[in-house]
């Protein structure tokens, strides 16, 4: 039976698969000063960051940091025909309201759910008092522009936006994937609650594949669209941005969720000190490998330019810059 | 090995010779303070079997107190079948210690209490001076009993002929001791009361008590009678059982502080080191109700000198510091469940880095099952279950109201204190359990696992929730199963240093690299095909 099979450590080790307790110990730790984290762990300061280094990121319409704030909020939103509401300490996708639309009154939600102004401060109230936040301390609340999922998305996602993460390790891009969202996920992309993941080809941007709650999946589970040999548009800007902000934040190993926005391309969501695992599922194989191929490199500072051995510009991906 | 590796290696090697080395001093120097002459080890039994007659019956034992001599450094309560309640708190100091059993059932119950004491013999004693008196305190102790007949004319006229001129408290005091020590005989067959006492010049033991109490009362002097023992003068070579019978004398105030007298042996104002006080205004060690026959047999035994007793003689030993079991025994238990909560540490962070579970909260697992081992396993099991369901309902309807945080907690924080009082209060009405211990079960613990287990059920699912719930409830269990077991809490009472081989642990725990057991499901697919197979 399957579910009672397991992997020996050494069949683990002999592929390559890094476990989170080698992630935190041989590579967080010794590669993501503590001093740095603030950056990705709060959005507010990553939108800084990318706003300095030119890397595109969602506008920011308000932030509200104090009660205060919240009671006038939602009529100024009226102004803007969409948008999202964000903690800025917030981790796996909690907190987040994505508001569609609205008729001058009431807010349009994803799925078509209602929102009254006071369903709004309500939740910009809980964002504020923490308890989305990492470690449940007061929050800020960030409202931002809504992406527009690309049309190239359309045939493989349901009901909400899919995002790209991308891991750079000391300044190289290591391995990528796509998340689905599904209607088992709510439409959101976290894995945990049924999303799609499908491993990227780090030179060219396709998919091979992809994995959901654990098992392979060559279809989306919704609209049975073939998740293999898709592209992601704009493939090279995505990893450039990538490398770009993660060199910004001086952490050495982290992970960089983006969306392809219909107009805008890629823009950053945000970034993760502390990636999870599942992106070695996603791929089918483990990070280990890439990792030491990297350290092998001689890099001599995460902060220096990098030398990449896994991902080359191709003709049409374009120049990595920085 | 790389060098945070072999730091680590250094720093484990040098804890684990630092907890090793200490235990070993510590146990040496034991050794050569067990020939201390004038220290002695004792174990008192109670054995208690009692046939009720009605539901809920109960029988209420009093335990030995600690005195400048005595020193209770162990207490084992047995029985079958009964449920036990905490042992009652002393107010003041009129209010022994003691222990309620209850049978829900009409039966035969058999209980056996023991105590481990440690007798210094060196000085006589005198009773703690009382905490600050309130008027209705001391009344208590002038007014008449049931056995203690103060106004009656006996009493008055054999005070009147004990009283002289300008005589002081203490020389009167004085002479109704010698009154009752010489003038009134003992005799199993004796009186019991005061009254009859002073007019037949026979009573029991407690019988002469009494009227030695009553004198006193009606000259003006608290007084009250104290039951305790006796313990013999030696057990002889071979350590055999004595059986003991509770002894009575009295205590008066003068001077503000409490002065024995005892009429049967003859000592007044000070009492040699071998008299244990257990309880007070009564002359019995177990009291009941609902009970048709009792039988309390007790008995004491010297022992071979044992770890946990700390020889008076040598408590200022830099070395005694680190023996908590030289503390008051009340002290023992909170000490205890304290001293294990690193020990509940240690296994939530095996489980989380070597197996992998996922849990709600980093300590959530170990406090639960360190209130769970303090309140009552089995009331927790019962309770919490409840109380978290219908407080993750609660909340949920709370949700609606659309409260702010802090204010939204506390709704949460007092739906888990009554559920949990009410918990207790049905399962006392249904006499399923006693009550006031799931009362004592970590209640903030509980108000953030609730709001926790609600944000995760509605922002990551069900699947999620039920995960990290089961692996919170699985890592509680393993806590549970080591922190119940009360040779541990003993043991690091008598060793806390065996911490360091804890920290030892935790830092081995700490640098461990390799895979978590559910990372061997998990990533199963990962491995090579071929190498699979195999």
């Amino acid at each position: 039976m399957k579910f009672f099979s397991f992997a020996t450590p050494a069949q683990l080790r002999r592929a390559g698969v890094l476990g989170i307790n080698e992630r935190n110990a041989d590579y967080i730790q010794p590669n993501n000063p503590r001093s740095r984290f603030p950056c990705v762990d709060n959005k507010l300061l990553t939108k800084k960051l990318c706003v300095e280094n030119n890397i595109p990121t969602p506008q920011t319409y308000a932030v509200v940091d104090r009660f205060g704030a919240i009671a006038g909020l939602p009529d100024t939103l009226l102004s803007n025909p969409d948008f999202v509401i964000k903690p800025a300490r917030g981790a796996g996708g909690r907190g987040i309201m994505v508001v569609n639309g609205h008729d001058g009154t009431a807010f349009r939600g994803s799925g078509g759910t209602e929102y009254s102004s006071d369903d709004l401060k309500y939740h910009l109230s809980m964002v504020l008092s923490g308890l989305y936040s990492l470690g449940g301390q007061a929050d800020v609340a960030i409202v931002e522009q809504r992406i527009v999922t690309h049309p190239a998305f359309a045939d493989i996602s349901y009901g909400g936006t899919p995002d790209i993460r991308i891991i750079v390790y000391r300044g190289a891009p290591v391995m990528g994937m796509l998340r689905l969202p599904t209607s088992t996920s709510g439409g959101r992309a976290n894995l945990h609650q049924g999303a799609v993941a499908a491993g990227v080809d780090l030179k060219t941007g396709r998919t091979f594949g992809g994995v959901c709650h654990n098992q392979a999946v060559t279809r989306h589970p919704d609209t049975h669209q073939p998740i293999e040999g898709f592209r992601i548009p704009d493939w090279s800007r995505t990893v450039d941005c990538a490398v770009r902000l993660a060199k910004a934040t001086g952490l050495g190993y982290v992970g960089i969720d983006q969306v392809i926005d219909s107009s805008d391309g890629p823009m950053i969501l945000e970034a993760n000190a502390r990636p999870g695992l599942s992106i070695q599922v996603a791929n089918r194989s483990g990070l280990t490998r890439h990792l030491r191929d990297i350290d092998g490199a001689t890099v001599p500072s995460p902060l220096k330019e990098p030398k990449l051995r896994l991902w080359q510009p191709t003709e049409d991906s374009g120049q990595i810059a920085g | 090995m790389n060098v945070v590796n072999k730091k680590a290696a250094r720093t484990v090697i040098v804890l684990l010779v630092a907890g090793a080395g200490c235990i070993v001093a510590r146990l040496s120097a034991h050794s050569l303070n067990t020939g201390t002459p004038r220290d002695q080890t004792w174990r008192l039994t109670y054995e208690i079997q009692v046939d009720t007659v009605e539901a809920p019956a109960t029988v209420r034992a009093a335990f030995p107190l600690d005195t400048g001599n005595v020193r209770v450094f162990r207490r084992e309560v047995q029985h079958q079948g009964m449920h036990v309640e905490r042992d009652r708190l002393p107010r003041g100091k009129t209010t022994a210690r003691e222990v309620t059993m209850t049978a829900s059932r009409r039966g035969r119950y058999h209980v056996t209490c023991e105590f481990d004491l440690q007798l210094s013999r060196q000085e006589m004693w005198q009773p703690d001076p009382p905490e600050k008196l309130l008027p209705e305190a001391k009344l208590s102790y002038l007014r008449s009993e049931k056995l203690v007949s103060v106004q009656s004319e006996v009493v008055r006229d054999t005070l009147e002929s004990l009283r002289g001129d300008r005589l002081s408290r203490r020389d009167l005091l004085e002479r109704i001791h010698t009154y009752c020590a010489d003038e009134i005989s003992t005799s199993a067959y004796g009186a019991d009361d005061s009254v009859s006492a002073l007019t037949d010049g026979v009573a029991t033991v407690p019988g002469r008590a009494r009227a030695a109490v009553a004198l006193c009362r009606q000259a003006r002097i608290p007084s009250r009678l104290v039951c305790g023992f006796v313990i013999p003068a030696s057990a002889g070579a071979d350590r055999r059982s004595h059986s003991l019978r509770p002894h009575v004398w009295v205590e008066s105030i003068l001077d503000g502080r409490w002065v024995p007298l005892d009429p049967e042996y003859d000592f007044r104002f000070k009492l040699p080191p071998n008299f244990i006080p257990v309880r007070f205004n009564t002359a019995r060690i177990v009291q009941s109700a609902g009970i048709t026959d009792e039988d309390a047999t007790f008995a004491v035994r010297e022992l071979a000198a044992s770890g946990g007793a700390n020889s008076f003689a040598s408590s200022n030993s830099p070395f005694d510091i680190f023996n908590l079991r030289r503390l008051p025994i009340e002290m023992h238990e909170p000490l205890a469940l304290i001293l294990m909560l690193p020990l509940g540490a240690l296994i939530t962070a095996f489980c989380r880095t070597v197996v992998g579970v996922p849990t709600f909260g980093i300590f959530t697992p170990a406090l639960l099952a360190l209130s769970f081992v303090y309140a009552d396993g089995q009331t927790g099991l019962v309770v919490l279950p409840v109380a978290l369901g219908l407080a993750f309902l609660g909340r949920r309807k709370v949700e609606s109201l659309q409260l702010l945080l802090v204010p939204r907690l506390s709704v949460v924080l007092t739906l888990v204190v009554v559920l949990l009082v009410t918990g207790v209060s049905v399962l006392d009405w249904l006499r399923l359990t006693m009550p006031a211990q799931a009362v004592l079960l970590p209640m903030v613990v509980l108000t953030t696992l609730v709001e926790r287990l609600y944000v995760t059920s509605e922002e990551d699912g069900p699947q999620t929730t039920a995960r990290l719930m089961m692996g919170t409830v699985a890592v509680s269990c393993c806590c549970w199963l080591l922190l119940r077991w009360n040779a541990v809490g003993q043991i690091l009472l008598l060793y806390p240093e065996a911490h360091f081989l804890t920290v030892a642990a935790l830092i081995g725990l700490g640098r461990y690299h390799g895979y978590r057991l559910t990372e061997l499901v998990r990533f199963r697919d990962l491995a090579p095909l071929q190498a699979h197979k195999q």
